[in-house]
């Protein structure tokens, strides 16, 4: 907002710094929405071959390859990078990149703050990598063996890594919620003249929501996990029974976080969906309103049906019979949904370029991981489910399709946007086959094997689970080495080149809205007769 | 609104530059005000469990979330005016015309500099003679080509 | 070479197995187990009720998915309908969805809440048996409050236990049929999770709640589960066993539980004076069992978490250090208290700790000494 009169001099090298600092000081949303989206993608690979040492290590009954403690804290990292390093981090790149673009707005409504809720994001993963390795130095204590869940007394009993996880996730919940308000401000006051609430564009519905519902549940995580470092460290007793405090009340205050976090997950990529499948079915989206209804509606049974994930702990029969209650409820705003996106493809003329196919496999895909949430919304039947392998299942089923598969759509759809080429269509094909079919052979026999009675987050299991570990185990190998193509196919679009398609500013045949009016990659032509100042 | 054109008498044609602003005032304070309400309640509800540490946290973010409401109104209350008649052309920044300069129309030149990054936002300065004034900083990449082009025309 | 054996070529010889030979299929299970009571067949049948409603659903929503992706795509010339949502279906869907949606969501929380009812609620009868249910880092301690016996179940060995390895113990829970139990569930230190498929219910032991569950078993037979709740290192070594006999078998194992634990208090309360020897090989015993799985047979521990016994300040300083720790653990870590072993089971076990693995420190200590250091 330079309005000051200026020499030509100034005018020349007021200008954006380059280089590294281009990066560290830039306040452009495409630039911090292309940062947001790199982290995420390195998070992503680091998140991954967590997970694909997990299930190399279960590959077979026995302990072969790591000790049980590594084992827990590989399943404690797994999650938080995959949560707050993985999928978080894209959405708000996407968020970043195409909210502004979408709703006409010059940029994010507080650039300087945008900055900042990045920058944090590298120091809260050092943070979080210290608290994993830090065990491995000479007097390190103990690693963190709780599981993401962190619940006390165990995570009493664990050493100073425990203090770094718990520092790592308060630099995380600042920076997401740093991100949310900035968000939430944007799409309030920033759009473009005409654009009400009700016309505005599914994606930016969908993250009003998720930045909104980030805002009341990142303090309660951030409260919760402040006691246990004051349990810890400074004699309270918050969460300790024999000082006459609860162990359970930390359970409460994590889901009450934790299970909005699955629609903060979640959301993103159903907005982008939104805008995937009515372009590739080249007809409006169906139900509109009903979708943002239903969105509110997820949105608020969301926050006060957290207590499903601890059915087990003894709450009395009226706190149960709610409970689970209001989380079959949950079914029929999401039912809508799904309904919605299927109704937009029905009578369309329908196109299967990648983002399509992946639109297509989620909805398949989570529609099966929110029925199997059905079932372990019902509370007797849960008893049996609780904390089993079968849970597992459904919540990648849940997440992965939900999530990352969205992510993966939104990347594949706007990737022509950003970059300014087609990546390799053929490629982003053979991407979505052996990552579909990789994931499900991973998953897929999880919940057989939780049905028989393996737990989770076991290191060692009897042979009769056996056949269907090595199974997930091989499909795990297949799914997680899938996403060195996907890295592949982002560099090879990013470097351009002869073989790939230029887009225009319509990258899809069926795409509407105000970010495809633009060009791709925004702003990239020179003015025709734009004047130098000589 | 963000470019309007104005028909002012004593100038040939004005346009007035203003950012986005898509609520009132009042219905900002409506927003920040239900967003509150819900923060507080839920800051209430776990105190009352025992959680009262959860008070700094959520008492923080209203602060963020305030300040963040309230510089966000502030910066979009900004205006520029551009007015041009025969023989000059004058720029104005602010509600009250703060800072006010003026150009020979004939010697004026509409540039629209570009960025070190091709996709950060071009920059629309106008003026002669070595002093230039920035212009529709606030704009939308499109909406300020656009302007430059208008300008452009009309000074023709 | 061995290890590439087990690892790489044994998996893929199984899964050639289930492909084409289908030989493996007893050996794994694809849902629940039997049930082995009428309350666990109650919760079984509302999993089947509602994993068959998730089926058919599923199935329609493929089957409509793929009918669409078949008939509605351009390469056969399909013209988008544009005006698919302006027909009354389109504007009343937000109504009709959320109706059928919400009859299936009754259908199913109708018949859970009735389960839910029985499940939850113990029944009040005075003649319950009460079973207190301890899970502890990492065995489970099982007391029949009712009979006055007090089992500690702990893993076996993959030597001792062979294909049963993670599925079985030392000492089972023995339980009666034809008898309403009530389990009181509790943690002396993290939370746990009792769950045994067969009883078909799970609950969290956690330190200061007690919660409760019931079961009347219904038939004999032996089942196994394992903890369910991530407890730390050792979660995957805490299988729980179930043995269901008759009430005459029942009563009869009780009979034998009382004659060993008179034996065991009356060799404990005699005043005896043990020889170093005996007291040893005694020690080396219980160690094994209580000990080893955190310090380890060999004394040396897993640090940072488990430190080594082997040479340490504690196990070759001060014995009254020595007393201290065993019988108060140590605040803020895995190690517990002991006070619940008898004074002669201490003082073996001390006495082996601080002779053993070049500990030769030559005490003895007498189950008076442990007395009074209480």
């Amino acid at each position: 907002m330079s309005t000051t009169t200026m020499t030509h001099d100034e005018a020349h090298h007021h200008g954006a710094p380059t280089g590294w600092k281009r990066w560290l000081y830039s306040t452009n949303h495409k630039d911090i929405g292309t940062l947001y989206l790199l982290f995420a993608l390195v998070m992503l690979f680091l998140g991954g071959a967590s997970a694909m040492m997990i299930r190399a290590e279960l590959f077979m009954p026995g302990i072969q390859l790591i000790d049980p403690d590594l084992y827990n804290n590989l399943v404690t990292n797994h999650a938080l990078l995959m949560i707050f390093g993985a999928v978080m981090p894209a959405a708000a790149g996407l968020a970043n990149w195409m909210i502004p673009l979408m709703i006409g707005a010059p940029d994010m409504a507080l650039p300087r703050m945008n900055n900042l809720s990045f920058w944090i994001l590298p120091a809260a993963a050092t943070m979080l990598i210290l608290s994993f390795v830090v065990p491995f130095f000479p007097g390190g204590g103990t690693q963190i063996n709780t599981g993401w869940t962190i619940y006390p007394p165990l995570s009493v009993q664990v050493g100073m890594s425990m203090d770094f996880l718990i520092f790592a996730i308060h630099l995380l919940g600042v920076s997401s919620v740093l991100a949310s308000i900035n968000i939430i401000v944007t799409l309030l006051n920033m759009r473009a003249p005409g654009m009400t609430l009700m016309k505005m564009p599914m994606f930016c519905w969908t993250w009003l929501v998720t930045a909104f519902l980030l805002i009341l549940v990142v303090p309660v995580l951030a409260g919760g996990v402040t006691m246990l470092l004051f349990d810890r460290h400074f004699g309270t007793s918050f969460f300790d029974a024999a000082g006459g405090g609860d162990p359970v009340l930390f359970q409460h205050l994590f889901w009450f976080f934790g299970h909005p976090e699955v629609y903060i997950l979640l959301l993103p990529s159903i907005g982008v969906l939104s805008h995937v499948i009515p372009t590739f079915a080249r007809k409006p989206l169906f139900g509109y309103r009903s979708m943002v209804g239903a969105m509110l509606a997820v949105a608020t049974i969301g926050m006060v049906v957290w207590a499903h994930h601890q059915y087990t702990i003894g709450m009395s029969l009226g706190a149960v019979t709610y409970f689970m209650v209001g989380t079959i409820l949950i079914s029929i705003p999401v039912g809508l949904m799904v309904f919605n996106f299927i109704a937009t493809m029905w009578r369309g003329a329908m196109t299967f370029e990648t983002p399509m196919l992946f639109a297509v496999g989620i909805i398949l895909m989570f529609t099966f991981g929110g029925l199997s949430g059905v079932m372990l919304a019902v509370v007797p039947a849960d008893m049996q489910y609780h904390d089993s392998m079968f849970v597992v299942a459904h919540f990648h089923y849940v997440l992965m399709p939900g999530a990352v598969f969205g992510l993966f759509a939104g990347v594949f759809y706007w990737l022509p946007k950003w970059t300014g080429n087609m990546y390799d269509e053929r490629l982003g094909k053979l991407f979505f086959w052996i990552n579909v079919i990789g994931f499900n052979i991973t998953f897929f026999p999880q919940h057989f094997l939780g049905l028989a009675g393996m737990p989770r987050r076991i290191i060692d299991y009897n042979v009769m689970f056996t056949e269907f570990n090595v199974l997930s185990s091989i499909g795990a190998m297949i799914f997680g080495l899938s996403h060195l193509l996907f890295l592949y196919i982002v560099i090879q679009t990013i470097r351009g080149g002869k073989s790939l398609k230029r887009s225009g500013a319509k990258s899809w045949e069926g795409a509407k809205g105000l970010e495809w009016e633009v060009d791709s990659p925004p702003a990239f032509h020179t003015w025709e007769t734009a004047p130098q100042i000589k | 609104m963000a470019v309007l054109e104005l028909h002012s008498p004593g100038a040939e044609v004005a346009y007035l530059l203003q950012p986005n602003r898509s609520l009132k005032s009042g219905q900002i304070c409506l927003a920040g005000a239900v967003i509150g309400a819900a923060l507080l309640g839920v800051t209430i509800y776990f105190s009352m469990q025992g959680a009262w540490m959860i008070i700094p946290f959520t008492g923080l973010e209203a602060i963020v979330l305030v300040t963040a409401l309230y510089l966000q109104c502030k910066w979009s209350k900004q205006q520029q005016l551009v007015e041009i008649d025969d023989t000059r052309v004058y720029t104005s920044i602010g509600r009250n015309a703060d800072e006010r300069s003026s150009f020979p129309r004939g010697w004026l030149k509409v540039a629209l500099i570009k960025a070190p990054c091709d996709w950060h936002p071009k920059r629309l300065v106008i003026g002669s003679h070595g002093r230039f004034v920035e212009i529709g900083a606030f704009l939308e990449e499109s909406e300020r080509e656009r302007l430059a082009a208008t300008l452009r025309s009309t000074l023709q | 070479m061995c290890f590439k054996c087990n690892y790489i070529i044994k998996p893929l010889l199984l899964i050639l197995g289930m492909v084409q030979l289908g030989t493996a299929h007893a050996e794994f299970g694809v849902n629940f187990p039997e049930p082995a009571g009428e309350l666990a067949q109650n919760i079984f049948d509302i999993h089947m009720l509602t994993m068959s409603i998730a089926t058919i659903l599923l199935i329609i929503v493929f089957a409509i998915v793929i009918y669409s992706i078949y008939y509605h795509r351009k390469s056969r010339g399909y013209q988008a309908d544009q005006n698919f949502h302006n027909t009354w279906f389109g504007h009343w869907s937000w109504v009709i969805v959320p109706v059928l949606v919400l009859g299936v969501d009754f259908t199913i929380a109708n018949n859970a809440n009735t389960v839910l009812k029985t499940v939850w609620e113990v029944p009040k009868e005075k003649d319950i048996m009460d079973l207190k249910v301890t899970g502890h880092q990492w065995w489970w301690e099982f007391d029949y409050l009712d009979h006055g016996v007090k089992v500690e179940s702990r893993a076996l060995t993959k030597e001792q236990s062979g294909d049963l390895y993670l599925r079985d113990v030392d000492n089972r829970l023995v339980l009666p049929t034809g008898k309403k139990i009530r389990f009181l569930h509790t943690s002396a230190d993290v939370n746990h999770a009792f769950w045994v498929p067969e009883l078909a219910f799970k609950k969290d032991a956690i330190p200061g709640y007690v919660t409760e569950t019931w079961i009347e078993l219904d038939r004999e037979g032996v089942f196994r589960g394992q903890c369910a709740e991530l407890c730390g290192t050792w979660h995957s070594r805490m299988p729980i066993v179930v043995e269901s006999v008759s009430p005459e078998r029942f009563a009869q194992w009780v009979d034998e539980q009382n004659a060993i634990k008179v034996a065991a208090a009356a060799e404990a309360s005699s005043s005896k004076t043990w020889s170093k020897d005996e007291l040893i090989a005694k020690g080396e015993e219980l160690y094994n069992t209580k000990c080893a799985a955190c310090h380890q047979i060999t004394g040396t521990g897993l640090p940072p978490a488990f430190p080594p016994l082997k040479g340490s300040a504690i196990a070759t300083g001060p014995i009254a250090g020595h007393l201290k720790i065993v019988l108060n653990g140590k605040e803020g870590t895995a190690m517990q208290s002991w006070s619940s072993l008898n004074d002669l089971e201490i003082a073996a076990i001390i006495t082996y700790e601080r002779n053993a693995w070049g500990n030769d420190t030559g005490d003895v200590i007498q189950p008076a000494d442990v007395k009074s250091a209480r």
